[in-house]
């Protein structure tokens, strides 16, 4: 219960983070490539959700036949 | 030539693939529509992107680019990569389930863990109605693409139909498997050819820096949160966000995948996968779109979705353009081969099975789905031929549309108090709802600024709820 509390927080914040709106009114700056520096944090929030699913499903995303086997 | 040659050669690719998941083919319903539930993590990693990514990944996404500009990828990239959870919740609850009872269809999976008949009904009359002309729209571009890559020399609707003689012959030899195969090799060339031109274009503007920088001085809307054309407010940014992650399980075509791995492992390397294409891959078409603006400063409307032909006829060999252009001919057929036998499955096991013929052996099950494909493409070919203009209208609600469906499937697979009559109520509301915002019966000023999605998708899991919740108040009193 405890786990897919932290789970649920975790991809919360990310989806949080992904309505970035206090920064929408910011100078646009570019970076490598001439791209926005905000293209960069989508890029970044990308991973970060590809690494924290990776984990979450690591631990929560199990074969039923293993977890039957176990039990 | 080059460009005809090319093709050719693609097309015989795929017509090869048919053939070799013939000679494995077993003629069973499981086989054909399901390619026997034994498909590895890499294809069926291929073969959801493929599916999912159509030709508006390819043309659609660079026309974005053109108008809208660099806030079209923060949209659609991170709410795409949420797509995972999807696979998650959805999709692997509806595999352990289609494994342990041989479910084949969506609508023949939530129609029986909730034993309604109403229910599969009225789910599949949703998936077909927003399905359909989706399909039927798929020939009309392939044709309009095999046109503009031939100068003309193929007349539009006749590339329609060569396109959909060669999906239908191999989805009629190989079903399922043929699609799966197809897809890996489509996949892998969007993939990698994407990457190519996105470098053959920026190359020629003397880099893509260079070239961003060019466009920041002519366009800086373009760089900016709002879009170009101020198409997103933080209201619709946060409709975006969560649209995908219920529209995209609910294509049918992408539903129906979840039945086909063989096992957890390739289901969740797929999961895993998914937001590491988004993050890499959709910035690439948006750039080129992006700057098109150097060469092509002045389309207006529809023309900006030919900004990549264009770029890559500009600035691309003819050999190179036309590989290129063969990932977006791959994109469109990757899409419509999955949406035909999608259908052909529902109709076959959710209509005729059901209603027609209960004792229908397995082996009139593969004919009827493989006659169905045929008619089903001659249908989108007919529709191809004279387009109504309701097609367009209904397939721009299709992502909305199957969404609606997202409440009622999360409520039917893990809610256990959920009552099928009240699945069914939030299912036809959503969509009654939804044409009357279209056909402005009901103001758009109801969404309060909103995508329809957020409100609609809130007045269905009520409607849930509530009618759960009366039915089960009146079996306990009538206990």
């Amino acid at each position: 219960m405890r786990k897919s509390l932290l789970w649920t927080s975790l991809f919360l914040v990310l989806f949080i983070l992904s309505l970035d709106f206090w920064s929408w009114d910011d100078p646009i700056v570019l970076s490598a490539l001439g791209l926005p520096g905000w293209v960069y944090y989508f890029i970044l929030l990308q991973i970060l959700f590809a690494v924290v699913f990776y984990f979450f499903s690591r631990e929560s995303w199990n074969d039923p036949e293993d977890q039957g086997a176990a039990q | 030539m080059t460009t005809l040659v090319i093709i050719a050669l693609y097309l015989l690719v795929t017509l090869g693939i048919g053939l070799y998941a013939y000679r494995k083919s077993e003629d069973n319903p499981d086989d054909f529509f399901l390619a026997g539930r034994q498909v590895g993590g890499i294809v069926l990693f291929f073969t959801l992107v493929a599916t999912n990514f159509s030709a508006f990944f390819f043309l659609g996404f660079a026309g974005a680019g053109y108008r809208i500009g660099y806030s079209y990828y923060g949209m659609m990239g991170f709410g795409t990569a949420l797509v995972g959870i999807s696979f998650y919740f959805i999709g692997h609850k509806v595999w352990v389930l289609g494994k342990a009872k041989g479910y084949i269809t969506p609508p023949e999976l939530i129609g029986d863990i909730q034993q309604s008949d109403a229910l599969k009904v009225v789910y599949l009359a949703v998936m077909v109605i927003f399905t359909l002309p989706y399909l039927a729209l798929q020939p009309i571009g392939a044709g309009i693409l095999l046109s503009q890559l031939t100068d003309g020399l193929i007349p539009q609707f006749a590339g329609s139909v060569i396109l959909s003689v060669f999906i239908v012959i191999y989805v009629f030899l190989g079903g399922m498997r043929s699609v799966a195969l197809t897809d890996l090799i489509q996949g892998i060339i969007m993939f990698v050819l994407m990457f190519v031109a996105v470098a053959v274009v920026g190359n020629a503007l003397g880099g893509i820096g260079e070239a961003n920088r060019q466009v920041m001085e002519l366009k800086p809307g373009i760089f900016s949160r709002e879009g170009a054309d101020g198409s997103f407010t933080p209201r619709v940014w946060f409709s975006y966000m969560i649209l995908w992650v219920m529209a995209v399980p609910m294509f049918p075509q992408m539903f129906m995948r979840f039945f086909i791995p063989a096992s957890t492992t390739s289901l969740r390397t797929s999961a895993r996968l998914y937001p590491l294409v988004t993050a890499f891959l959709f910035i690439c078409p948006i750039m080129i779109g992006v700057m098109g603006h150097l060469a092509f400063p002045d389309l207006v409307g529809r023309e900006a979705d030919t900004i990549l032909p264009r770029m890559l006829s500009a600035y691309a060999p003819e050999w190179l353009a036309a590989t290129i252009m063969v990932g977006a001919l791959a994109a469109f057929m990757s899409t419509m081969d999955s949406q035909l036998l999608a259908l052909s499955s529902m109709l076959t096991r959710d209509i005729y099975q059901s209603f027609f013929n209960r004792d229908v052996s397995i082996e009139q099950q593969v004919w009827i789905g493989k006659i169905l494909v045929v008619f089903l493409s001659l249908i989108g070919l007919a529709i191809a031929w004279k387009p109504p203009s309701t097609i367009a209208a209904i397939a721009t609600q299709a992502f909305t549309g199957l969404s609606l469906l997202f409440p009622a499937t999360v409520a039917a697979l893990y809610w256990r108090r959920t009552s099928a009559a009240s699945c069914v109520a939030s299912i036809v509301v959503g969509e009654v709802l939804l044409v009357l915002l279209y056909l402005q019966i009901i103001p758009s000023g109801f969404t309060l600024g909103f995508l329809p999605i957020v409100p609609l998708t809130i007045i269905c899991s009520l409607v849930i709820w509530a009618g759960s919740t009366m039915a089960r108040s009146k079996v306990s009193k009538a206990g």
